[in-house]
C-alpha cells in the first residue's frame, strides 16, 4: 500500500470515527444503512480486520449478538426491536465527506487573496490484492518448441527408448540359426563385436534400434511437430518387429537405422537447396545391402525427397527427387559391382499369400490404421488450429496427401511384395520397414485424435496401451529361438570323441558350428535333408552323428544297423519353446 | 518444475534398466553358449546340460555281471544286501517281474542304481497279447511306460516276452507267431525311441532250446538294431544238463548264426540236490571262461524248488568261493 492510500485512508478513519461519535450522541444508529453510502471509515468489505480489532466507529455488517453493540458502532441488517433509539432517520448526518469540507481547526491560507477553502482528497480504497497471480501467458502452444519444451520432449524420448530397450531385453535365449549364421563366417567370428559374441552382436542391434528410433522422433519432429514426433516414436518403439530387430543379431537393426538417418536427412534438408539431399543418398544406398528388403523403400525416399522439399514448390523439389534417386541408384549400382547382388531377395516359395497378409495386418494393423486417421486428418487440415493467429505457412492440400499417402502405402510394401513371392521369410521384421515410414503419420494421427491442448489425451494412451499389449504379445508368440542348450551340450561330448575328424548330419549345422566352434570347424557340419537324401545319408552311414528336430523318429533311422538313438532332448521349458520338436540324437553304434 | 522430476526419473529409470540388462549379460542370456563350455563340477547348469544315462559302456563290459532276483527287490534293497553278505559280494544286477499293465518300478530302479547295480526287468505281456501289442492298441501303455523309464534316467534292462521259443506262456509259441512276436517287440522299442527312453538295454531272451529243439530261434530275433543283449533262460536241474556247454552251448549256437550280441545267462540257478556243487562251479566257471557271456542273474527265489543258494550250504561254500574272482561284479558306471 502505497504512503498516498495509506494517508488516505487513515485520515478517513479518524474523521469517520469522530463523526461516529457525533453521530452516535446526536442521533442513534440507523436501522439499515447501504454500505455504499458509508464508504469511508472503516467499511469492512473484502478483507476484514481481526475479530477484536474493532474499534469505535466502525461498522459491521451482518448479524450481531444482542448486547455486544458498543457506543459509536453502526449497524445494518436485523436489530432487535426495542433496541430502536431516536433519532432514526438522520442518515444525511453521517453522509461521508463527498465534496470538499473544511477540516475543523484549520487555518486558512493567509497568503491568499481569496478565500481557499482546505480540501481533503479522500481517494478510493485500492483493489484488495488478489490471493494469486496469473502469470503472462506466452503466445505459444506445446507444440512451439522452447529450451523447456525441448527438454521435456527429450526426456520423453528418452523414457520411449528405455521402454523399447525394456521390451527387448526381456527376450531371451540362445541363438536362432539365421543368427549363429551371420555370427560365423569363414569359420570364425565374424562383426565388429567378433569377440563379444551372440550378446554382443544383440546389443549391437539395440543400440541400432534404438538409434532408428531416435531418428524417426527426429524426422517427424521436422515434418510436423514434436507431439507427433514423439507419439510415432512411442508407437514405433513397442513394435513387434522392433523389440524382436532389437534383440536379433543380424544387419537388419543396422538397415532399419540407415534407413532412418536417411529419412531423417530427407526431413533435416527439406529447407535447404535440393543439392544438401546428397547428404541422405549414401545412408539410402547403404541400407539395402545390410538388408536386402531396404530396396523397396528406395522409390518412396525419393518420393518423400520430392513432397518434403519444403521451399521449393516447383521444379526445384523435384530437382531434389531426381538427385536423390540419381545418387542413391549410382552408389548402389557401385555396392552391386563391388559386393555383388544381394541373394535372396526374389527367392519364390510356397506361402499362402492370404496368410502373409493375414499376419501382417496383425503386425502393423494397429500402426497403419492410426498412421490412416492421420494422414486424412493431415489431408484435411494442415494444422490443428492450436495456434490460429500462428498458422504460418503450410503444404497444400494435394501435397499433403501425396505425403499421406506415400507414408501409409510405404508400410503396404513388404507385405504385398512377400506375399507376392509367397515367401514369408523373416516377413516379421521386414513389416517394421515399412512401418518406419507409417509411423510418422500415426504419430501425426495421435496427436490429432487427441485434440487441440491435449483435449482427449486417454485417447492417445488408450493407443498405445493396445499397441504395446499386441506388440509384447506378439514378440513372446515370434520370438521363440530353438533351445538347443541341452542338445549343444550333448553334442560338446560327442565332438570330444571324435575330435577335428568328425563329420556330422545337422538340422540346424549353424548353431552346432557356432556354440561348438571351439571345438570343431563349421566344415565338419552338413545340413541334414529329408526323404531320399536322408535315407542315402544313413545309408551310406558315414556322419559320425545325425542331429534332427522331428517330432517322431524318422523311418530311415528306425532300426537302423549303422546309427543308435544317442538321446532325445525335449525344450526345457515347453511353455517358452512353444511346441518346438524335440532333438534327436543318432551316433554310430 | 517437470523438467526437475523427470529428469531424475529418467535417469533412475536408465540406471534400473543397466542394472537388469548387465544382470541379462551375466545371467543365462544364452544357455547355449555355456552349454558349449565344459561345465564346473559344481554348476547347477550341469545336471540340465549333461546327456541322458547313456547305456553303451554297459553293453561290452570288461568284467561280468552278477546278478540277483530276489524277493522283495528292487523295492526295497535290503533282501539284497542279505544275499550279498550271505555270498560275500554285492550284486550288480537285480532281477525283477513286472506284469504287462503295471507301471514302471522308477524307485526300484533307482534303488539299484543307487547300490551300483541295474535293474533288470522281466516284461511279461500275459495280456492282452501280442497282437494288441503290435497293432498299436496297447500304446498309451508303452509311452507312458516309457516316459517314466525315460524320467529316471538310471539303466534299466528290459527283457519283454521272455522264454517266447517255450509253450508255457500265453505268449509262447502256443498262442503267437513269432511273427507277432517281432512285430510287438519292434513297436514297443520304437514307441520308446520316439518318447527317448534311451537308457534301456533290451535283452531278447529266449529259453535254452533243449526242451524245446523243434522251434527254431531266427524267427524271434527282431534284429541287431533293435536287442542290445541275447539272455539265456537256463536252469540246472537235476535230471538235465549238467555242463556249461550242454546246457547253453546249442542255444548259444544257435543264436550265433544270426547275430554276434552278448549273451548274458538272463534266469538261473542249481536245483538242490547233489550235483548243485558241481553246477554252481560249471555255471560261474562257464561264464568266466566265454568271453562272449557277460555274466549271469541268480533266481534267488524258492519257486516250484528251492533255488535260494543258502539252502544248500556246500553249494554256498563253493559260490562264495567263486563269486569272489575279480572278474565278477562292477559297479555300473554312474553316467
Amino acid at each position: 500500500m502505497s504512503g498516498e492510500q495509506e494517508y488516505g485512508l487513515r485520515h478517513g478513519q479518524e474523521y469517520w470515527q469522530e463523526r461516529g461519535a457525533q453521530a452516535q450522541q446526536a442521533a442513534p444508529a440507523p436501522q439499515s444503512q447501504e454500505s455504499f453510502l458509508q464508504y469511508p471509515g472503516g467499511q469492512q468489505s473484502g478483507y476484514q480486520q481481526q475479530p477484536g480489532q474493532q474499534q469505535p466507529g466502525q461498522q459491521q455488517s451482518g448479524y450481531q449478538q444482542p448486547g455486544q453493540q458498543q457506543p459509536g458502532q453502526q449497524q445494518s441488517g436485523y436489530q432487535q426491536p426495542g433496541q430502536q433509539q431516536p433519532g432514526q432517520g438522520a442518515w444525511q448526518q453521517q453522509y461521508p465527506p463527498y465534496t470538499a469540507q473544511q477540516v475543523p481547526g484549520a487555518e486558512p491560507d493567509a497568503d491568499a487573496d481569496y478565500y481557499v477553502p482546505h480540501y481533503t482528497v479522500l481517494e478510493p480504497e485500492p483493489e484488495p490484492e488478489p490471493g494469486y497471480v496469473l502469470p503472462e501467458v506466452p503466445v505459444s502452444a506445446w507444440s512451439v518448441d522452447n529450451s523447456r519444451s525441448a527438454w521435456i520432449s527429450r526426456g520423453v524420448l528418452v523414457l520411449i527408448l528405455l521402454v523399447q530397450a525394456g521390451l527387448s531385453y526381456r527376450l531371451d535365449g540362445s541363438a536362432f540359426a539365421q543368427e549363429a549364421k551371420f555370427l560365423m563366417s569363414d569359420g570364425t567370428l565374424s562383426g565388429l563385436l567378433s569377440d563379444a559374441g551372440l550378446t554382443g552382436a544383440r546389443t549391437l542391434s539395440l543400440a541400432w534400434a534404438l538409434g532408428a528410433t531416435a531418428l524417426l522422433f527426429g524426422a517427424t519432429r521436422l515434418l510436423f511437430n514434436v507431439r507427433a514426433g514423439l507419439a510415432a516414436a512411442a508407437m514405433y518403439s513397442v513394435l513387434e518387429s522392433t523389440a524382436f530387430t532389437g534383440r536379433y543379431a543380424s544387419l537388419h537393426s543396422l538397415s532399419l537405422f540407415l534407413l532412418a538417418a536417411a529419412l531423417w536427412l530427407l526431413a533435416r534438408t527439406r529447407q535447404s537447396s535440393p543439392a544438401a539431399v546428397l547428404v541422405a543418398a549414401p545412408f539410402a544406398a547403404l541400407a539395402p545391402f545390410a538388408a536386402y528388403s531396404a530396396a523397396l523403400y528406395l522409390p518412396s525416399l525419393t518420393v518423400l525427397a520430392v513432397l518434403t522439399a519444403y521451399r521449393f514448390r516447383g521444379a526445384g523439389a523435384f530437382v531434389r527427387g531426381g538427385l536423390f534417386a540419381a545418387a542413391t541408384g549410382a552408389l548402389c549400382f557401385v555396392g552391386v559391382a563391388l559386393h555383388g547382388m544381394p541373394h535372396g531377395w526374389n527367392a519364390h516359395a510356397t506361402d499362402s499369400a492370404a496368410s502373409l497378409l493375414k499376419e501382417s495386418a496383425e503386425w502393423g494393423g494397429v500402426v497403419l490404421s492410426v498412421a490412416v486417421i492421420g494422414a486424412v486428418g493431415f489431408a484435411r487440415r494442415a494444422r490443428m488450429g492450436e495456434m490460429p493467429w500462428a498458422e504460418g505457412s503450410a503444404p497444400g492440400t494435394i501435397r499433403r496427401s501425396a505425403l499421406g499417402l506415400t507414408m501409409c502405402a510405404t508400410a503396404l510394401l513388404a507385405p504385398l511384395y512377400q506375399a507376392y513371392l509367397g515367401n514369408g521369410s523373416s516377413l516379421h521384421l521386414h513389416i517394421g520397414f515399412g512401418l518406419l515410414f507409417a509411423v510418422p503419420m500415426a504419430g501425426l494421427g495421435i496427436s490429432r485424435m487427441m485434440g487441440a491442448h491435449f483435449r482427449y489425451p486417454q485417447i492417445g494412451i488408450m493407443i498405445y496401451v493396445a499397441a504395446l499389449v499386441v506388440g509384447m504379445a506378439q514378440t513372446r508368440e515370434l520370438y521363440r529361438p530353438p533351445d538347443s542348450a541341452a542338445m549343444i551340450g550333448a553334442l560338446r561330448e560327442v565332438v570330444a570323441e571324435k575330435g577335428a575328424k568328425g563329420s556330422y548330419l545337422s538340422d540346424e549345422p549353424e548353431i552346432s558350428a557356432y556354440y561348438l566352434r571351439a571345438h570343431t570347424d563349421p566344415g565338419q557340419w552338413h545340413l541334414a535333408g529329408r526323404g531320399t537324401a536322408l535315407t542315402a545319408a544313413v545309408k551310406k552311414g558315414s556322419y559320425d552323428a545325425i542331429v534332427l528336430r522331428a517330432a517322431s523318429v524318422p523311418d530311415e533311422l528306425r532300426g537302423n544297423a549303422h546309427y543308435r538313438l544317442l538321446a532325445v532332448l525335449r525344450p526345457a521349458d515347453k511353455d517358452s519353446a512353444g511346441g518346438q520338436a524335440p532333438y534327436r540324437i543318432w551316433v554310430k553304434r | 518444475m517437470i523438467r526437475k522430476t523427470l529428469l531424475p526419473l529418467a535417469l533412475v529409470l536408465m540406471a534400473l534398466t543397466g542394472v537388469s540388462g548387465c544382470g541379462l549379460f551375466g545371467g543365462d542370456g544364452d544357455p547355449a553358449a555355456d552349454a558349449a563350455r565344459e561345465p564346473s563340477a559344481d554348476s547347477s547348469a550341469r545336471a540340465a546340460q549333461q546327456l541322458p544315462y547313456d547305456v553303451k559302456p554297459l553293453l561290452h563290459p570288461a568284467k561280468k555281471y552278477f546278478g540277483v532276483a530276489v524277493d522283495g527287490a528292487p523295492s526295497s534293497m535290503k533282501p539284497v544286501d542279505a544275499f550279498a553278505k550271505t555270498v560275500g559280494k554285492q550284486p550288480n544286477m537285480v532281477g525283477s517281474y513286472s506284469s504287462w499293465g503295471d507301471g514302471f518300478n522308477a524307485e526300484g530302479a533307482q534303488n539299484v542304481f543307487e547300490d551300483g547295480g541295474l535293474l533288470y526287468v522281466s516284461w511279461e505281456p500275459f495280456k492282452p497279447g501280442l497282437d494288441k501289442i503290435a497293432d498299436g492298441s496297447q500304446d498309451s501303455y508303452i509311452k507312458k511306460f516309457a516316459a517314466s523309464v525315460r524320467k529316471t534316467d538310471v539303466p534299466v534292462a528290459i527283457s519283454f516276452g521272455h522264454e517266447m521259443n517255450g509253450h508255457w506262456y500265453p505268449w509262447g509259441t502256443k498262442d503267437t507267431t513269432p511273427r507277432t512276436f517281432v512285430k510287438a517287440w519292434r513297436h514297443i522299442h520304437d514307441l520308446f525311441q520316439e518318447e527317448g527312453a534311451t537308457n534301456v538295454v533290451w535283452v531278447w531272451s529266449p529259453n535254452v532250446v533243449n526242451p524245446v529243439p523243434t522251434v527254431q530261434l531266427k524267427p524271434y530275433w527282431p534284429g541287431d538294431a533293435y536287442v542290445d543283449w541275447v539272455g539265456i533262460v537256463g536252469y540246472w536241474t537235476t535230471t538235465g544238463a549238467h555242463t556249461f556247454d550242454t546246457l547253453y552251448g546249442p542255444t548259444r549256437r544257435q543264436v550265433a548264426t544270426f547275430t554276434d550280441k552278448p549273451v548274458l545267462i538272463s534266469e538261473t540257478a542249481a536245483e538242490p540236490g547233489e550235483r548243485r556243487r558241481a553246477d554252481v562251479r560249471g555255471l560261474l566257471g562257464g561264464v568266466e571262461e566265454n568271453e562272449d557271456v557277460i555274466g549271469f542273474l541268480w533266481f534267488n527265489i524258492p519257486k516250484r524248488a528251492d533255488w535260494r543258494i543258502q539252502s544248500s550250504p556246500l553249494a554256498l561254500a563253493e559260490f562264495k568261493r567263486l563269486i569272489a574272482d575279480d572278474a565278477f561284479g562292477f559297479e555300473v558306471p554312474r553316467s
